[in-house]
Protein backbone atom coordinates (compact mmCIF):
# COMPACT_ATOMS: atom_id res chain seq x y z
CA UNK A 1 0.00 0.00 0.00
CA UNK A 2 1.29 3.43 -0.88
CA UNK A 3 1.47 5.84 2.00
CA UNK A 4 -0.55 9.00 1.46
CA UNK A 5 -0.50 12.18 3.50
CA UNK A 6 -4.03 12.05 4.72
CA UNK A 7 -5.33 14.69 7.10
CA UNK A 8 -5.70 12.10 9.88
CA UNK A 9 -2.01 11.29 9.79
CA UNK A 10 -0.92 14.92 9.62
CA UNK A 11 -2.99 15.83 12.65
CA UNK A 12 -1.82 12.79 14.60
CA UNK A 13 1.81 13.68 13.84
CA UNK A 14 1.30 17.31 14.90
CA UNK A 15 -0.26 16.33 18.21
CA UNK A 16 2.37 13.70 18.97
CA UNK A 17 5.12 16.20 18.13
CA UNK A 18 3.63 18.82 20.43
CA UNK A 19 3.26 16.21 23.15
CA UNK A 20 6.89 15.05 22.93
CA UNK A 21 8.24 18.60 22.56
CA UNK A 22 6.32 19.76 25.59
CA UNK A 23 7.39 16.84 27.80
CA UNK A 24 11.04 16.99 26.73
CA UNK A 25 11.40 20.75 27.16
CA UNK A 26 9.85 20.56 30.64
CA UNK A 27 12.21 17.75 31.59
CA UNK A 28 15.41 19.15 30.13
CA UNK A 29 14.98 22.95 30.19
CA UNK A 30 13.08 23.38 33.44
CA UNK A 31 14.41 20.23 35.18
CA UNK A 32 11.00 18.96 36.17
CA UNK A 33 10.55 15.31 37.11
CA UNK A 34 9.65 13.20 34.00
CA UNK A 35 6.50 11.76 35.58
CA UNK A 36 5.19 15.20 36.48
CA UNK A 37 6.11 16.59 33.05
CA UNK A 38 4.31 13.77 31.22
CA UNK A 39 1.31 14.05 33.52
CA UNK A 40 1.01 17.79 33.04
CA UNK A 41 1.46 17.55 29.26
CA UNK A 42 -1.17 14.86 28.95
CA UNK A 43 -3.53 16.83 31.16
CA UNK A 44 -3.18 20.00 29.07
CA UNK A 45 -3.28 18.35 25.66
CA UNK A 46 -6.41 16.36 26.55
CA UNK A 47 -7.63 19.23 28.73
CA UNK A 48 -8.47 17.55 32.02
CA UNK A 49 -10.73 20.02 33.85
CA UNK A 50 -9.98 21.25 37.37
CA UNK A 51 -6.42 20.11 37.22
CA UNK A 52 -3.77 21.99 39.32
CA UNK A 53 -0.25 20.70 39.96
CA UNK A 54 1.15 21.06 43.47
CA UNK A 55 4.71 21.90 42.53
CA UNK A 56 6.16 25.15 44.00
CA UNK A 57 6.78 27.84 41.38
CA UNK A 58 5.62 25.53 38.57
CA UNK A 59 3.24 27.90 36.83
CA UNK A 60 5.77 30.72 36.85
CA UNK A 61 8.22 28.77 34.64
CA UNK A 62 8.62 30.17 31.11
CA UNK A 63 8.40 26.75 29.46
CA UNK A 64 5.21 25.90 31.32
CA UNK A 65 3.58 29.15 30.29
CA UNK A 66 4.57 28.69 26.64
CA UNK A 67 3.42 25.12 26.52
CA UNK A 68 0.15 25.85 28.27
CA UNK A 69 -0.64 27.86 25.19
CA UNK A 70 0.75 25.37 22.64
CA UNK A 71 -0.90 22.38 24.31
CA UNK A 72 -4.16 24.28 24.35
CA UNK A 73 -3.79 24.69 20.63
CA UNK A 74 -3.18 20.96 20.21
CA UNK A 75 -6.31 20.30 22.24
CA UNK A 76 -8.29 22.61 19.99
CA UNK A 77 -7.10 20.78 16.87
CA UNK A 78 -7.90 17.43 18.45
CA UNK A 79 -11.42 18.41 19.46
CA UNK A 80 -12.18 19.91 16.07
CA UNK A 81 -10.96 16.84 14.28
CA UNK A 82 -12.74 14.35 16.50
CA UNK A 83 -15.99 16.29 16.14
CA UNK A 84 -15.62 16.35 12.37
CA UNK A 85 -15.01 12.61 12.29
CA UNK A 86 -17.99 12.00 14.50
CA UNK A 87 -20.29 14.08 12.32
CA UNK A 88 -18.96 12.26 9.28
CA UNK A 89 -19.75 8.87 10.79
CA UNK A 90 -23.22 10.04 11.81
CA UNK A 91 -23.96 11.33 8.33
CA UNK A 92 -23.02 7.99 6.82
CA UNK A 93 -25.83 6.23 8.61
CA UNK A 94 -28.32 5.80 5.77
CA UNK A 95 -31.43 7.60 6.87
CA UNK A 96 -33.07 7.13 3.47
CA UNK A 97 -32.59 3.38 3.57
CA UNK A 98 -34.24 3.02 6.97
CA UNK A 99 -37.10 5.30 6.05
CA UNK A 100 -37.60 3.45 2.75
CA UNK A 101 -37.60 0.12 4.56
CA UNK A 102 -40.39 1.33 6.79
CA UNK A 103 -42.31 2.77 3.84
CA UNK A 104 -41.99 -0.41 1.75
CA UNK A 105 -42.90 -2.67 4.65
CA UNK A 106 -46.26 -0.87 4.84
CA UNK A 107 -46.93 -1.51 1.15
CA UNK A 108 -49.00 -4.37 -0.14
CA UNK A 109 -49.89 -5.55 -3.63
CA UNK A 110 -47.58 -2.89 -5.02
CA UNK A 111 -45.74 -2.92 -8.35
CA UNK A 112 -41.96 -3.16 -8.63
CA UNK A 113 -40.51 -1.14 -11.49
CA UNK A 114 -36.98 -2.27 -12.33
CA UNK A 115 -35.02 0.46 -14.09
CA UNK A 116 -36.05 4.10 -14.28
CA UNK A 117 -35.11 5.09 -17.81
CA UNK A 118 -37.53 6.65 -20.27
CA UNK A 119 -39.53 3.45 -20.29
CA UNK A 120 -39.69 3.04 -16.54
CA UNK A 121 -40.59 6.69 -16.13
CA UNK A 122 -43.57 6.37 -18.47
CA UNK A 123 -44.72 3.18 -16.80
CA UNK A 124 -44.55 4.91 -13.42
CA UNK A 125 -46.58 7.82 -14.76
CA UNK A 126 -49.31 5.42 -15.84
CA UNK A 127 -49.26 3.68 -12.46
CA UNK A 128 -49.47 7.10 -10.81
CA UNK A 129 -52.52 7.97 -12.88
CA UNK A 130 -54.27 4.87 -11.55
CA UNK A 131 -53.07 5.48 -7.99
CA UNK A 132 -51.27 2.18 -7.79
CA UNK A 133 -48.43 1.95 -5.30
CA UNK A 134 -45.05 1.19 -6.77
CA UNK A 135 -41.40 0.87 -5.80
CA UNK A 136 -38.64 1.71 -8.25
CA UNK A 137 -35.42 -0.30 -8.27
CA UNK A 138 -32.62 1.73 -9.80
CA UNK A 139 -28.88 1.30 -9.90
CA UNK A 140 -27.78 4.82 -10.80
CA UNK A 141 -27.29 6.85 -7.60
CA UNK A 142 -28.05 10.12 -9.37
CA UNK A 143 -31.42 8.87 -10.57
CA UNK A 144 -32.10 7.49 -7.08
CA UNK A 145 -31.46 10.91 -5.60
CA UNK A 146 -33.83 12.51 -8.09
CA UNK A 147 -36.53 9.98 -7.23
CA UNK A 148 -36.09 10.64 -3.51
CA UNK A 149 -36.57 14.33 -4.19
CA UNK A 150 -39.82 13.51 -5.97
CA UNK A 151 -40.87 11.39 -2.99
CA UNK A 152 -41.05 8.19 -5.02
CA UNK A 153 -40.33 4.95 -3.16
CA UNK A 154 -36.99 3.69 -4.46
CA UNK A 155 -34.50 0.94 -3.67
CA UNK A 156 -30.96 1.54 -4.82
CA UNK A 157 -29.36 -1.55 -6.30
CA UNK A 158 -29.18 -4.08 -9.10
CA UNK A 159 -32.59 -5.62 -9.73
CA UNK A 160 -31.00 -8.90 -10.84
CA UNK A 161 -30.03 -9.59 -7.23
CA UNK A 162 -32.75 -11.35 -5.27
CA UNK A 163 -31.67 -9.44 -2.16
CA UNK A 164 -32.57 -6.16 -3.80
CA UNK A 165 -35.91 -7.52 -4.98
CA UNK A 166 -36.65 -8.72 -1.46
CA UNK A 167 -35.75 -5.29 -0.14
CA UNK A 168 -38.42 -3.86 -2.44
CA UNK A 169 -40.92 -6.26 -0.86
CA UNK A 170 -41.37 -8.70 -3.73
CA UNK A 171 -43.05 -11.28 -1.49
CA UNK A 172 -45.96 -8.92 -0.88
CA UNK A 173 -45.92 -7.31 -4.33
CA UNK A 174 -48.68 -7.64 -6.91
CA UNK A 175 -46.67 -7.04 -10.06
CA UNK A 176 -43.26 -6.41 -11.53
CA UNK A 177 -42.18 -4.42 -14.58
CA UNK A 178 -38.71 -5.23 -15.92
CA UNK A 179 -37.83 -2.14 -17.92
CA UNK A 180 -34.08 -2.51 -18.40
CA UNK A 181 -32.64 -2.12 -21.88
CA UNK A 182 -30.86 -5.45 -21.68
CA UNK A 183 -32.69 -8.65 -22.60
CA UNK A 184 -30.52 -11.01 -20.56
CA UNK A 185 -31.00 -8.92 -17.45
CA UNK A 186 -34.75 -8.68 -17.97
CA UNK A 187 -34.99 -12.45 -18.40
CA UNK A 188 -32.93 -12.94 -15.28
CA UNK A 189 -35.10 -10.57 -13.28
CA UNK A 190 -38.21 -12.35 -14.54
CA UNK A 191 -36.84 -15.73 -13.46
CA UNK A 192 -35.76 -14.48 -10.05
CA UNK A 193 -39.03 -12.68 -9.42
CA UNK A 194 -41.09 -15.72 -10.45
CA UNK A 195 -39.12 -17.85 -8.02
CA UNK A 196 -39.58 -15.42 -5.17
CA UNK A 197 -43.29 -14.86 -5.74
CA UNK A 198 -45.29 -17.30 -7.89
CA UNK A 199 -48.41 -15.10 -7.87
CA UNK A 200 -46.67 -12.07 -9.31
CA UNK A 201 -47.89 -10.47 -12.54
CA UNK A 202 -44.71 -9.90 -14.52
CA UNK A 203 -44.36 -7.53 -17.47
CA UNK A 204 -41.07 -7.22 -19.27
CA UNK A 205 -39.52 -5.12 -21.96
CA UNK A 206 -37.77 -6.98 -24.75
CA UNK A 207 -35.37 -5.53 -27.28
CA UNK A 208 -35.05 -8.50 -29.59
CA UNK A 209 -37.90 -10.61 -30.93
CA UNK A 210 -36.11 -13.91 -30.31
CA UNK A 211 -36.20 -13.33 -26.60
CA UNK A 212 -39.99 -13.05 -26.34
CA UNK A 213 -40.61 -16.81 -26.11
CA UNK A 214 -37.82 -17.12 -23.56
CA UNK A 215 -39.37 -14.39 -21.46
CA UNK A 216 -42.75 -16.09 -21.53
CA UNK A 217 -41.11 -19.35 -20.51
CA UNK A 218 -39.22 -17.54 -17.74
CA UNK A 219 -42.56 -16.43 -16.35
CA UNK A 220 -43.47 -13.08 -17.88
CA UNK A 221 -47.17 -12.61 -18.66
CA UNK A 222 -46.71 -9.40 -20.62
CA UNK A 223 -43.85 -8.74 -23.04
CA UNK A 224 -43.52 -5.43 -24.88
CA UNK A 225 -41.06 -4.73 -27.69
CA UNK A 226 -40.69 -0.95 -27.96
CA UNK A 227 -38.01 -0.97 -30.65
CA UNK A 228 -39.75 -3.55 -32.83
CA UNK A 229 -43.10 -1.82 -32.49
CA UNK A 230 -41.57 1.55 -33.31
CA UNK A 231 -39.69 0.11 -36.27
CA UNK A 232 -42.85 -1.44 -37.67
CA UNK A 233 -44.76 1.77 -37.13
CA UNK A 234 -42.13 3.92 -38.82
CA UNK A 235 -41.78 1.45 -41.68
CA UNK A 236 -45.53 1.31 -42.26
CA UNK A 237 -45.94 5.08 -42.20
CA UNK A 238 -43.12 5.51 -44.67
CA UNK A 239 -44.29 2.68 -46.93
CA UNK A 240 -47.77 4.18 -47.02
CA UNK A 241 -46.51 7.71 -47.50
CA UNK A 242 -44.11 7.02 -50.35
CA UNK B 1 -17.70 1.58 -52.42
CA UNK B 2 -20.07 1.46 -55.36
CA UNK B 3 -22.34 4.40 -55.71
CA UNK B 4 -25.90 3.22 -56.29
CA UNK B 5 -26.60 5.46 -59.27
CA UNK B 6 -29.79 3.75 -60.30
CA UNK B 7 -31.89 4.60 -57.29
CA UNK B 8 -34.81 6.97 -57.50
CA UNK B 9 -37.86 7.49 -55.34
CA UNK B 10 -36.26 5.34 -52.67
CA UNK B 11 -36.26 5.51 -48.86
CA UNK B 12 -33.11 6.44 -46.95
CA UNK B 13 -32.85 4.60 -43.63
CA UNK B 14 -30.27 6.15 -41.27
CA UNK B 15 -28.95 3.69 -38.71
CA UNK B 16 -29.43 -0.06 -38.78
CA UNK B 17 -30.17 -0.98 -35.20
CA UNK B 18 -33.25 -2.84 -33.99
CA UNK B 19 -35.57 -0.15 -35.30
CA UNK B 20 -33.78 0.26 -38.60
CA UNK B 21 -33.89 -3.48 -39.11
CA UNK B 22 -37.66 -3.57 -38.60
CA UNK B 23 -38.19 -0.64 -40.94
CA UNK B 24 -36.18 -2.40 -43.64
CA UNK B 25 -38.26 -5.53 -43.14
CA UNK B 26 -41.47 -3.59 -43.65
CA UNK B 27 -40.07 -1.78 -46.69
CA UNK B 28 -38.93 -5.10 -48.11
CA UNK B 29 -42.41 -6.53 -47.66
CA UNK B 30 -44.06 -3.59 -49.36
CA UNK B 31 -41.48 -3.80 -52.16
CA UNK B 32 -40.04 -0.31 -51.74
CA UNK B 33 -36.48 0.37 -52.71
CA UNK B 34 -34.35 1.63 -49.86
CA UNK B 35 -30.78 2.38 -48.89
CA UNK B 36 -29.23 2.17 -45.44
CA UNK B 37 -26.69 4.60 -44.01
CA UNK B 38 -24.68 2.89 -41.31
CA UNK B 39 -21.55 4.00 -39.51
CA UNK B 40 -20.45 0.66 -38.11
CA UNK B 41 -18.27 -1.11 -40.72
CA UNK B 42 -19.14 -4.57 -39.39
CA UNK B 43 -22.86 -3.95 -39.82
CA UNK B 44 -22.28 -2.32 -43.21
CA UNK B 45 -20.41 -5.41 -44.39
CA UNK B 46 -23.16 -7.64 -43.09
CA UNK B 47 -25.72 -5.60 -45.01
CA UNK B 48 -23.65 -5.80 -48.18
CA UNK B 49 -23.49 -9.56 -47.81
CA UNK B 50 -27.28 -9.54 -47.45
CA UNK B 51 -27.48 -7.64 -50.76
CA UNK B 52 -28.94 -4.58 -49.08
CA UNK B 53 -27.79 -1.26 -50.50
CA UNK B 54 -25.70 0.53 -47.93
CA UNK B 55 -23.63 3.70 -47.56
CA UNK B 56 -20.99 3.49 -44.88
CA UNK B 57 -20.65 6.74 -42.99
CA UNK B 58 -22.09 9.24 -40.54
CA UNK B 59 -25.57 10.30 -41.64
CA UNK B 60 -25.19 13.73 -40.03
CA UNK B 61 -22.78 14.68 -42.84
CA UNK B 62 -24.52 16.04 -45.91
CA UNK B 63 -21.94 14.34 -48.11
CA UNK B 64 -22.96 10.95 -46.82
CA UNK B 65 -26.62 11.81 -47.35
CA UNK B 66 -25.82 12.88 -50.89
CA UNK B 67 -24.04 9.57 -51.42
CA UNK B 68 -27.34 7.92 -50.55
CA UNK B 69 -28.86 10.06 -53.34
CA UNK B 70 -31.05 12.05 -51.00
CA UNK B 71 -31.95 14.50 -53.76
CA UNK B 72 -33.75 11.75 -55.65
CA UNK B 73 -35.19 10.02 -52.60
CA UNK B 74 -38.83 10.11 -51.60
CA UNK B 75 -38.45 9.56 -47.88
CA UNK B 76 -35.96 9.43 -45.05
CA UNK B 77 -36.11 7.70 -41.66
CA UNK B 78 -33.62 8.41 -38.90
CA UNK B 79 -33.47 5.87 -36.11
CA UNK B 80 -30.55 6.95 -33.94
CA UNK B 81 -30.81 6.62 -30.18
CA UNK B 82 -29.58 10.19 -29.89
CA UNK B 83 -32.07 13.02 -30.32
CA UNK B 84 -29.52 15.64 -31.34
CA UNK B 85 -28.19 13.40 -34.10
CA UNK B 86 -31.70 12.73 -35.34
CA UNK B 87 -32.56 16.44 -35.42
CA UNK B 88 -29.36 17.21 -37.24
CA UNK B 89 -30.10 14.58 -39.88
CA UNK B 90 -33.65 15.92 -40.28
CA UNK B 91 -32.40 19.48 -40.78
CA UNK B 92 -29.73 18.46 -43.26
CA UNK B 93 -32.09 16.23 -45.22
CA UNK B 94 -34.78 18.92 -45.34
CA UNK B 95 -32.23 21.37 -46.72
CA UNK B 96 -31.05 18.96 -49.40
CA UNK B 97 -34.51 17.88 -50.50
CA UNK B 98 -37.58 19.94 -49.59
CA UNK B 99 -40.03 17.35 -50.94
CA UNK B 100 -38.80 14.54 -48.72
CA UNK B 101 -41.13 12.67 -46.37
CA UNK B 102 -39.16 12.54 -43.13
CA UNK B 103 -39.84 10.20 -40.22
CA UNK B 104 -37.78 10.11 -37.05
CA UNK B 105 -37.36 8.22 -33.84
CA UNK B 106 -37.31 10.36 -30.72
CA UNK B 107 -36.09 9.36 -27.28
CA UNK B 108 -37.36 12.26 -25.23
CA UNK B 109 -40.82 13.77 -25.37
CA UNK B 110 -39.55 17.34 -25.25
CA UNK B 111 -37.82 16.92 -28.55
CA UNK B 112 -40.93 16.02 -30.57
CA UNK B 113 -42.00 19.62 -31.23
CA UNK B 114 -38.43 20.48 -32.19
CA UNK B 115 -38.35 17.62 -34.65
CA UNK B 116 -41.58 18.75 -36.24
CA UNK B 117 -40.19 22.25 -36.51
CA UNK B 118 -36.97 20.88 -38.00
CA UNK B 119 -39.02 19.27 -40.73
CA UNK B 120 -40.03 15.79 -39.67
CA UNK B 121 -43.56 14.71 -40.64
CA UNK B 122 -43.63 11.56 -38.51
CA UNK B 123 -42.10 11.22 -35.05
CA UNK B 124 -42.22 7.98 -33.07
CA UNK B 125 -41.17 7.57 -29.42
CA UNK B 126 -40.36 3.90 -28.81
CA UNK B 127 -39.37 4.23 -25.15
CA UNK B 128 -42.32 6.40 -24.22
CA UNK B 129 -44.80 4.24 -26.11
CA UNK B 130 -43.27 1.07 -24.67
CA UNK B 131 -43.33 2.43 -21.14
CA UNK B 132 -46.95 3.48 -21.48
CA UNK B 133 -47.85 0.10 -22.88
CA UNK B 134 -46.14 -1.73 -20.03
CA UNK B 135 -47.80 0.49 -17.46
CA UNK B 136 -51.24 0.22 -19.05
CA UNK B 137 -51.11 -3.55 -19.42
CA UNK B 138 -50.05 -3.85 -15.80
CA UNK B 139 -52.84 -1.59 -14.61
CA UNK B 140 -55.45 -3.28 -16.79
CA UNK B 141 -54.68 -6.78 -15.58
CA UNK B 142 -54.28 -5.71 -11.99
CA UNK B 143 -57.65 -4.00 -12.04
CA UNK B 144 -59.19 -7.10 -13.62
CA UNK B 145 -57.73 -9.30 -10.89
CA UNK B 146 -58.96 -6.88 -8.26
CA UNK B 147 -62.50 -6.89 -9.64
CA UNK B 148 -62.45 -10.71 -9.83
CA UNK B 149 -61.55 -10.88 -6.17
CA UNK B 150 -64.38 -8.53 -5.24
Amino acid sequence: MVFRWRLDYIIAVIIICIFILSALSLIFISNIEPSVALYWTAATVFSVPGFVLDVPGFYRLGTVQTFTFINGLAYLILVTFVTAKFVNILSRIDVHKREMKRRISSMNEHILVCGYGRLGEKACEILDDHTMGYVVIERNPRVVKLLRERDIAVVEGDATHSKVLKMAGIERAGGLIAALGNDTKNVYITLTARELNPNLLIASRAVSEEVVSKMHRAGAEIVVLPEVVAGLELGKEIAEGV
Amino acid sequence: MKKPETLEGHVVVCGYGKIGEKICEVLEQSKKSYIVIEENPAIANLLRSMKIKVVEGDATHSRVLKMALIEKANALVTTFGNDTNNIFVILTARELNPNLLIASRAVSEEVVSKMHRAGAEIVVLPEVVGGMELGREMVKRKLKIRSLRV
